[in-house]
């Protein structure tokens, strides 16, 4: 291998490895470096929160929405955490603006009910309760199913 | 700097390798990449998320422009056919130079609408690495059609061919590395106790956008239960990422780390979730390529 082709390779290798340590000192990301942070914060709390999106229909009924189908090819997972990414409530509120808007332009062609807007929603519930009912499956889902609050956090406006 | 130093870090970046070990390699990265993610329509349907959604990060907010002109359905095909080429070896410099470039743009533009996996990063990296490589020097179409060097094993052992498989094993210890040092900087010893790692497998069985539910309990429980279990869980996790980079250096702890930190990916599928199979494409690059080309050269 030439030499000019080694001094090349050792400045990429450079880059790789002080973009790296770069976002460990800053303490944040940039694409496509990373500190890797997944599941290391400490996960000890009481109260655990999940968000999901619903929808008010015309009827003035609330129901879940499936993310997978309406909001394709975001999942429940990777929409929360759109909102647990953008802390500013204002952002948040745009965000579920947004998601409406969305919605309404694919129900046209693709024949789904109409709604008069979109929420988010926050479901808390105590983590030693599910601690308490680890013995079996069933107690476990029932705990998980109900939830001790159920927050509304942000509702697009209706047109 | 003595002549000496130079001359082991010259050796430890650009090892000696055989152009059959890298041909080797190449095959089976690229070809495990294109099963990963190649018929993944994931990527594709990402156009269609409004750019009011736009969460650009780093590099992919630097270049915003080129990321939202760029034809999806176009690159898209180039991705495939050209990880298809590049595993094959045929027109091995174009097509890696391609698959490079499309995969870029495509996860990139994927990871920039607030959902921010970083499975695919490390890949992205070997990738672009891939680019610079003379991988299709064997083991490849292109060799076949090349008269002069039809016979791979007549091709000696070179630093041209070593360095693209150590680059990857380099890669694959900086991800870890850092994820080791992610959980002390930020859990500590706290999260070495196993209450954490219990308290999130638990969260994962009952997190309703888990199919957790349907799964065999018992399994569950047998971790539930069994707090020893999660604290040997969550300290070997940090030793072994932390550690990783040990493997670039001592052949004495790089099998037990690696194997461990496999181990610890295929357990994180059934406890909390998690799908590491993208990692298969690095974890290869610890394969004992040169022994291989080897038994192959002996059989030929």
């Amino acid at each position: 291998m030439t030499f000019k082709k080694k001094i090349l390779l050792l400045f990429l290798l450079t880059i790789l490895l002080l973009g790296h340590s770069l976002v460990r000192l800053a303490g944040d990301e940039w694409w496509p470096f990373s500190n890797y942070p997944m599941y290391s914060a400490v996960f000890k709390s009481d109260i655990i929160a999940y968000h999901e999106i619903w929808a008010l229909d015309e009827e003035g009924m609330e129901e879940k929405l499936a993310v997978s189908k309406y909001f394709q090819p975001y999942n429940d997972r990777s929409l929360e955490e759109v909102f647990l990414y953008n802390k500013n409530p204002d952002r948040r509120q745009e965000i579920i603006e947004i998601l409406h808007r969305w919605y309404e332009k694919q129900s046209s062609t693709k024949n789904w009910k109409k709604i008069r807007s979109l929420k988010l929603y926050k479901f808390e519930y105590n983590f030693s309760a599910l601690k308490e009912n680890q013995g079996s499956k069933e107690s476990l889902l029932g705990v998980r199913n109900n939830p001790v609050r159920k927050t509304a956090l942000h509702e697009s406006k209706s047109d | 700097m003595s002549q000496k130093v130079i001359r082991k870090i010259s050796l430890f970046l650009f090892p000696l390798e055989s152009a059959t070990s890298l041909g080797l390699f190449r095959f089976f990265f690229y070809g495990i990449v294109f099963f990963i993610f190649a018929d993944q329509n994931h990527l594709l349907n990402w156009q269609e998320v409004p750019l009011d959604l736009w969460f650009g990060r780093g590099l992919t907010e630097v270049l915003k422009s080129l990321f939202w002109q760029f034809n999806h359905n176009l690159v898209f095909r180039v991705w495939q056919i050209s990880l298809i080429l590049s595993a094959f070896g045929l027109f091995t410099r174009i097509s890696t130079v391609l698959a490079f470039g499309s995969g870029f743009l495509l996860i990139g533009y994927a990871q920039s609408f607030g959902y921010f996996t970083r499975l695919f990063m490390p890949i992205l990296w070997v990738l672009f690495f891939m680019i610079f490589a003379k991988s299709g020097d064997a083991f490849s179409i292109d060799q076949r059609l090349n008269s002069k060097k039809r016979n791979s094993f007549s091709l000696s052992d070179s630093d041209e061919y070593g360095w693209p498989i150590q680059f990857a094993k380099i890669i694959f210890c900086v991800v870890f590395f850092q994820a080791g040092l992610s959980k002390l900087i930020n859990g500590g010893v706290e999260w070495l106790d196993g209450i954490s790692l219990q308290n999130r497998m638990l969260f994962s069985y009952v997190w309703p956008f888990n199919s957790s539910g349907r799964l065999n309990f018992q399994f569950h429980h047998f971790f539930f239960d069994n707090l020893w279990v999660s604290t040997i869980g969550a300290f070997s996790t940090v030793i072994f990422e932390f550690f990783c980079p040990l493997a670039l250096f001592s052949r004495r702890l790089k099998a037990p780390i690696i194997l461990g930190l496999a181990i610890m990916q295929a357990l994180a599928r059934f406890t909390i979730f998690v799908n590491f199979s993208a990692y298969i494409a690095l974890y290869i690059a610890w394969l004992p390529w040169g022994k291989i080309a080897k038994k192959m050269k002996e059989q030929a």
